[in-house]
C-alpha cells in the first residue's frame, strides 16, 4: 500500500478512528494496531507478513531470555551466545533474500567462469548446469518489502536489551507493535526500541493534546515532494538520463545528476515526513530523519542530516563497536571504510552500491585526514566564514552528486557511460536537450524544499495550530486538491522500497 | 527549546472533527477525479468495488460543481507541468 493513494487514505481513516475510539481499552487497541499493520504489510503479501510476526515473536523471546540471565547473574558469555545466535538470525534473513542472488550472479559465478575456462571443458559443464539449476531458483527468491528496515529494528533492540541500554518490552505485543508499526515499516525511519517500545507499552493518553497542525503540515509537504517534484524529475530528467546516458551530451547529463539528487531527497524524505506525520496523528512521536542534507558544509555533516535514522545507527551499532575513532587514525580510516561498505551494502545488492559506499568511506576518512593536519577537529573548529562556508556546501553538494552517478547506476557500464557523456558537450541527438526554464524550476523548488527540514516547519505549524481546527482542515484538503492537480497520473513506488 | 517542543497540541476532539472535515472536503473536491482513476484500473473484483464506491461521490460531486477547483487546476498548470 503506497501513501498517496486513495487506498492508503481510506485505510488511515478508519484505523485512525478504531485506534482512538479503543483508547480505553489498551490491549484491545495493541492487538488492532497490530492487525492493521500486518494488514497494511499483507497488502503486498501475507506470506511475508507471516515473516514479519514470527520475526518479532524469536526477537522478544531472545530478549526475554537475556533479560532473564541477568537476572539469574548467569555468566555474561552465555548471555553473548544467545546475542550472537539472533544476530546471526536476522543477518541470515536478510543475506538469505537480499544477498543470495547477487552472491551467485554477480560474484561467485563471475569469479568461476575464468577459472572453469582454463581448467577444460568438463569444468565449464559442470558450471553450466550448476548454473541452470541455481537460476530458476535465484528467480523464486522475493525481496520483502521493507525488510532491511525492520530486521535493522530488531537488530537495535536486541543489542541494545543486550547492553541493558534498554529493557525488554512488557509483551511480545508491545515489541511486535514497535517493528511492525505502519508509517515507518517498509521505509523508515528506523526508530530506535529506547523511543518507540516505551510508547507502545503506554499507548498515547486521548486526554493528551495531538500535534495536529505539525502532522498536518508533515503530509501535506510529504505529498507535494513526493507527486509534484519526486515523480516529474524523475520522469523529466532522471530515468532518461540514466537510461540512455550516451544520447545526452555532458549540460543535460549534469541535469540529469542534479535532478536525481533533487528527486532522491524529494522521494525519501517525503515518505519520512507521511510517516512521522501519521504517526503524530496517531499520538506518536518519531525522531527526525532528515536536516536539510544538501546545505552540509562537509561530508561527515552531511551524514548528519541524511538518513539520520540510519546513519546513526551505523555508527551505534558498526562503526563504535569496531572500535570508532578511539584506536588510533588508520583504524578509524579502516572502520568508516567498513562501515560505509555495509552501508552501501544494505541499500542494495550490487557492485556500485558497494563502490558508492567506499567512495563515501574513503572521501570521510580523507576528510578526517585533513581536517585532523589543519587542526579542524570538531570541538576546536571556530564556524567558518560564510563565503567559505558557501563554498562548502557547492563542493559537498556535488561530491554528493558525484556519489550518486554510482548509487543510480544500477550497473558498472551505465555508470561509466554516464562519465563518458559527462565529458561530451555536444549531444549526438541535437534535438535531444532536457534545459528547459521548467526543468530548471522544479529542480529549484524541489532543492528549496529543504528549507522545511528541522524546526522551521514545526514553527511554521505553530502559528497555524492557534487557528480553529475546521479552517486547518478546510484549508489541508484545499492544498491537497492542488497537490494532486498539479502531479501526473498514478504514482511511482518510493525509491526506498527496493531497500 | 525548539521548534517541536513549543508546538501546541490540539485536544483529540478538534481532531478527531478536523480529519472528518478533512476527508470530507478532499473527498467533494476530489471524487469526481477519484471516479476517473478508478475507471482506468485493471478489470477485476478490486476495480468493481472501487468504482461501485466512488460512482455515486462522484455523481454528487458533479452535480454541485465541486470538481470544478481541482478541473481548473488541472487543466492550468498541471496540464502545463505534465505534458
Amino acid at each position: 500500500m503506497l501513501f498517496p493513494t486513495t487506498a492508503f487514505a481510506v485505510f488511515f481513516f478508519v484505523v485512525f478512528q478504531i485506534h482512538w475510539a479503543l483508547a480505553g481499552y489498551p490491549r484491545a487497541r495493541k492487538i488492532f494496531l497490530l492487525a492493521a499493520s500486518l494488514f497494511f504489510y499483507g497488502f503486498w503479501s501475507w506470506k511475508f507478513a507471516g515473516m514479519l510476526l514470527a520475526s518479532a515473536v524469536i526477537n522478544h523471546a531472545v530478549a526475554v531470555r537475556m533479560d532473564d540471565l541477568v537476572r539469574t547473574a548467569a555468566p555474561a558469555r552465555s548471555r553473548r551466545r544467545w546475542l550472537v545466535g539472533i544476530v546471526a538470525f536476522n543477518l541470515g534473513l536478510l543475506g538469505f533474500f537480499k544477498y543470495t542472488g547477487f552472491f551467485f550472479a554477480d560474484a561467485l559465478f563471475p569469479l568461476l567462469r575464468p577459472i572453469c575456462l582454463r581448467l577444460g571443458p568438463a569444468a565449464v559443464t559442470w558450471l553450466v548446469g550448476v548454473q541452470e539449476n541455481i537460476y530458476p531458483w535465484l528467480a523464486q527468491i522475493v525481496l520483502p518489502v521493507g525488510i532491511s528496515f525492520f530486521t535493522f529494528q530488531a537488530l537495535s533492540y536486541v543489542v541494545d536489551v543486550h547492553r541493558r541500554h534498554v529493557a525488554p518490552a512488557d509483551s511480545w505485543l508491545d515489541f511486535a507493535n514497535y517493528l511492525a508499526f505502519f508509517p515507518q515499516l517498509v521505509a523508515g525511519p528506523i526508530v530506535r526500541a529506547a523511543d518507540l517500545v516505551p510508547q507502545m507499552e503506554r499507548m498515547p493518553d486521548r486526554t493528551a493534546p495531538i500535534e495536529a497542525a505539525p502532522a498536518v503540515f508533515l503530509i501535506l509537504a510529504g505529498l507535494f515532494k513526493k507527486t509534484v517534484v519526486a515523480n516529474w524529475l524523475a520522469a523529466r530528467l532522471a530515468d532518461p538520463v540514466f537510461a540512455w546516458p550516451e544520447r545526452f551530451a555532458g549540460p543535460d547529463v549534469i541535469l540529469g545528476v542534479y535532478a536525481y539528487a533533487v528527486q532522491i531527497y524529494c522521494d525519501f524524505s517525503a515518505y519520512s515526513d507521511i510517516a512521522i506525520g501519521s504517526a503524530l496523528l496517531m499520538g506518536f512521536r518519531f525522531p527526525a530523519n532528515f536536516n536539510a542534507p544538501y546545505f552540509a558544509t562537509n561530508l561527515q555533516d552531511f551524514w548528519r542530516r541524511w538518513h539520520i535514522s540510519l546513519s546513526s545507527w551505523l555508527r551505534d551499532y558498526l562503526y563504535v563497536p569496531l572500535g570508532g575513532s578511539r584506536r588510533g587514525a588508520i583504524r578509524t580510516y579502516a572502520n568508516l571504510l567498513i562501515t560505509f561498505l555495509l552501508g552501501g551494502l544494505w541499500h542494495g545488492a550490487a557492485w556500485t552500491f558497494l563502490a558508492w559506499g567506499a567512495f563515501h568511506g574513503m572521501y570521510l576518512a580523507l576528510e578526517r585526514a585533513v581536517r585532523g593536519r589543519l587542526g579542524l577537529t570538531r570541538r576546536h573548529a571556530a564556524p567558518a566564514p560564510w563565503p567559505l562556508a558557501l563554498l562548502g556546501r557547492i563542493w559537498i553538494f556535488h561530491v554528493v552528486c558525484f556519489s550518486w552517478i554510482l548509487f543510480r547506476g544500477g550497473r558498472l557500464e551505465t555508470v561509466s557511460a554516464m562519465f563518458r557523456s559527462l565529458a561530451h558537450w555536444r549531444t549526438a541527438v541535437p534535438e535531444l536537450t532536457l534545459w528547459s526554464t521548467l526543468s530548471v524550476a522544479m529542480v529549484t523548488i524541489g532543492f528549496v524544499t529543504q528549507f522545511l527540514d528541522g524546526d522551521r516547519l514545526w514553527r511554521a505549524a505553530r502559528t497555524v495550530a492557534a487557528g480553529p481546527a475546521w479552517a486547518l482542515a478546510a484549508a489541508a484538503a484545499a492544498v491537497l486538491t492542488g497537490i494532486l492537480a498539479l502531479g501526473p497520473e498514478g504514482v511511482a513506488p518510493f525509491i526506498y522500497f527496493q531497500f | 527549546m525548539d521548534g517541536r517542543e513549543q508546538t501546541t497540541g490540539m485536544p483529540l476532539k478538534k481532531v478527531w472533527g478536523g480529519v472528518v472535515l478533512f476527508y470530507a472536503v478532499a473527498l467533494a473536491l476530489n471524487g469526481a477525479a477519484l471516479h476517473r482513476n478508478n475507471e482506468i484500473m485493471p478489470y477485476g473484483p478490486v476495480r468493481t468495488f472501487w468504482l461501485a464506491a466512488s460512482g455515486p461521490v462522484a455523481n454528487i460531486c458533479t452535480a454541485l460543481h465541486f470538481d470544478h477547483p481541482r478541473a481548473w487546476l488541472a487543466r492550468t498548470a498541471g496540464k502545463a507541468l505534465n505534458e
